[in-house]
């Protein structure tokens, strides 16, 4: 019997974290054949370069717990952005800029929830919902840069320091932190993953599904935005198609750290570790030199490899639950 | 009176079909949203409209089957003329055929068909994509040249994988530094004509080669931007030397403050212009030249205003 219980538990551990143990060993291997890797400068650049996908991935957490995926964000990513350095290069005070490029998201999370509270709508509907405003917004964008790759005219200051030094990782960490806290030690939080297991058990219980289902659009709309505003402080400039497949990769963060893909349960902080494994794996092919066309190969099965692990754990879990009963 | 109105708004419909009958041009250009398509349709546009043209142009979205049926839409719908900007090399061969099945005047802008029908295409208004990058290659040897470095070592970023534009350019920059000391440092790393990707392979490409990269080398000004902030962010600007491809401001700016050494210049307003003046002579039945390359070279920060910037 205990050495049932030993075996269970080396294989809840291997299943839960298997992602983990698999990045853990690439970084071994990538660190023994290049030191460079393991080091303090590395480590720091591959979390500053992932603080922006990262931050789009916590906000959209909350969506996919919830039930629910929000594919606009990249293009809000973008749109942010372009307000950002428009707004800045016309000589609008940098505070003014970013709320204005933060309220932009702000809506856009307002209309995708709004809509898909109006009709009531499930995973399936909110998906082409969030793929039209992901059109929609995209275009936006596109207006008033002309299409056009924008240099920004930014002098010292606020805005230019969040993208530098340790400001990114610091705005990164600070995000999961008080969004893992709402999640887990807040009704607010237990709401959104109530709604995420069951809608209409969440419905009969008396919780406000829809102001709870906008409010989460609402949190992945600002947190783009934010993304967004750090991507053009890193690189000064702004792309209108910057963020363009960013709510895929934002995804299969989410995925990766091992928030359920059918909603539910999931942490913030698992989609931290979601990020930093997508991004220390694509550092370390960049590292060992590896072509992008084998890269894109690599991180496609990693994806693949968490959602079969994600559903592996549910299956032997039932089984033992199961077997338990009997 | 619905009879009449109805009746008159029928007439004002035919009457207008009947008035843009003539000198209608569609386009369709898979790189709509790019930041090279933005000049050169608005000097397509320019262009049409000093010559009496009507013009409408599309997103082709990268997408032969797409700009098929656009085509097929246009034709429908009554244009003269059709402008056709290929989203890649590979995917023209059905897209030729269908243009050279409706007996429509037509030219290939910016993106060099495929070889298999190359020969059909009336008229192609487009840089040498290889000369471009014998370009680039010239430029390298030439900063090696008035630059002395212990080494010879490149740090290269390249557009979209895949794209014939990118494999073009490599190919060009290959055939000049063959048999040269200057080596490629890292294998294909493409940053998709993105400045954010680029940085992101650039710091990578700097964590692992560090002061061994002795020039950087990118396909585009957006690209040029995103390595150039890796290397302010890494403490390594103005140690190392920059060369890109481009007309972009950011370009601009960076040659006249010496931190870039030189440019390969692809002149969109040119191509637009140039473009829609030979299809215009394709309409009134005049010879054109097959290929009509727009003209490309190196840009210096001397001589930055001799050339239109976006």
């Amino acid at each position: 019997m205990k050495e049932r219980i030993n075996r269970r538990s080396v294989m809840n551990l291997m299943l839960n974290n298997g992602i983990l143990m698999v990045i853990i060993l690439l970084i071994i291997v990538t660190g023994f054949i290049e030191p460079n890797f393991i080091s303090w400068s590395n480590l720091v650049n591959v979390l500053r370069q992932n603080a922006v996908i990262g931050i789009v991935a916590c906000g959209i957490t909350y969506c996919i717990i919830g039930g629910a995926y929000d594919l606009s964000v990249g293009s809000t990513v973008s749109l942010a952005g372009v307000i950002t350095i428009i707004s800045i290069n016309s000589g609008m005070n940098e505070f003014l800029a970013i709320f204005l490029a933060l309220l932009a998201g702000f809506a856009v999370g307002l209309v995708n929830g709004s809509l898909i509270s109006m009709i009531n709508g499930r995973a399936g509907e909110a998906f082409i919902i969030t793929y039209g405003m992901q059109v929609v917004v995209a275009s936006i964008a596109l207006f008033p840069s002309n299409g056009l790759f924008i240099a920004g005219r930014v002098s010292d200051g606020f805005f230019k320091t969040i993208g530098r030094g340790y400001w990114p990782i610091i705005l990164f960490l600070a995000i999961t932190i008080i969004l893992e806290f709402i999640l887990k030690d807040t009704a607010y939080g237990r709401h959104v993953c109530f709604i995420g297991t069951n809608m209409d058990a969440a419905k009969m219980s008396g919780i406000r599904i829809k102001r709870r289902r906008v409010s989460f659009y609402v949190i992945s709309g600002v947190l783009a935005s934010f993304a967004g505003i750090l991507l053009c402080s890193r690189v000064t400039s702004s792309n209108p198609t910057a963020g363009l497949a960013y709510e895929m990769d934002a995804i299969a963060a989410v995925v990766v750290g091992g928030t359920s893909a059918g909603g539910g349960k999931g942490s913030v902080f698992r989609t931290f570790i979601g990020a930093i494994v997508l991004g220390i794996m694509s550092n370390a092919l960049n590292i060992l030199g590896i072509t992008a066309y084998h890269q894109q190969i690599v991180k496609g099965l990693l994806i693949i490899l968490a959602v079969a692990m994600d559903l592996w754990n549910k299956q032997i879990k039932e089984r033992w639950m199961a077997n338990e009963r009997t | 009176m619905k009879k009449i109105l109805s009746l008159t708004l029928v007439l004002l419909l035919v009457l207008a079909a009947g008035a843009f009958a003539e000198g209608k041009i569609f386009m369709s250009s898979a790189y709509y949203t790019a930041p090279y398509g933005s000049p050169l349709q608005a000097a397509v546009k320019e262009t049409a409209d000093k010559l009496g043209y009507e013009i409408q142009i599309v997103d082709g979205e990268e997408n032969a089957d797409k700009q098929l049926s656009q085509f097929k839409a246009a034709v429908a719908d009554g244009f003269d003329a059709l402008i056709y900007w290929p989203g890649d090399q590979a995917s023209t061969p059905q897209v030729v055929e269908y243009l050279n099945s409706t007996g429509l005047p037509w030219v290939a802008l910016n993106t060099i068909v495929d070889d298999s029908v190359v020969d059909q295409v009336p008229c192609m208004v487009a840089s040498d994509e290889v000369e471009i990058g014998r370009w680039l290659g010239r430029l390298i040897l030439e900063y090696f040249e008035n630059n002395e470095t212990e080494t010879k070592n490149i740090a290269y970023i390249e557009g979209a994988a895949g794209s014939s534009y990118t494999t073009h350019l490599t190919q060009g920059i290959e055939e000049i530094i063959e048999g040269s000391d200057v080596v490629i440092l890292n294998d294909h790393q493409y940053a998709n004509f993105d400045p954010s990707k680029a940085m992101t392979i650039m710091e990578d490409l700097l964590t692992k080669y560090g002061k061994q990269i002795d020039l950087v080398v990118t396909q585009d000004g957006g690209m040029f931007q995103g390595a150039y902030s890796a290397l302010d962010s890494m403490g390594y600007l103005g140690k190392l030397g920059i060369i890109c491809q481009g007309q972009d401001l950011i370009v601009r700016e960076k040659l006249e403050s010496g931190e870039l050494y030189a440019s390969v210049a692809q002149d969109p307003f040119t191509e637009g212009r140039l473009g829609v003046e030979m299809l215009d002579k394709l309409i009134k039945g005049e010879e054109v030249d097959h290929w009509v390359y727009t003209p490309t070279g190196p840009i210096y920060a001397a001589d930055v205003d001799n050339y239109s910037w976006f």
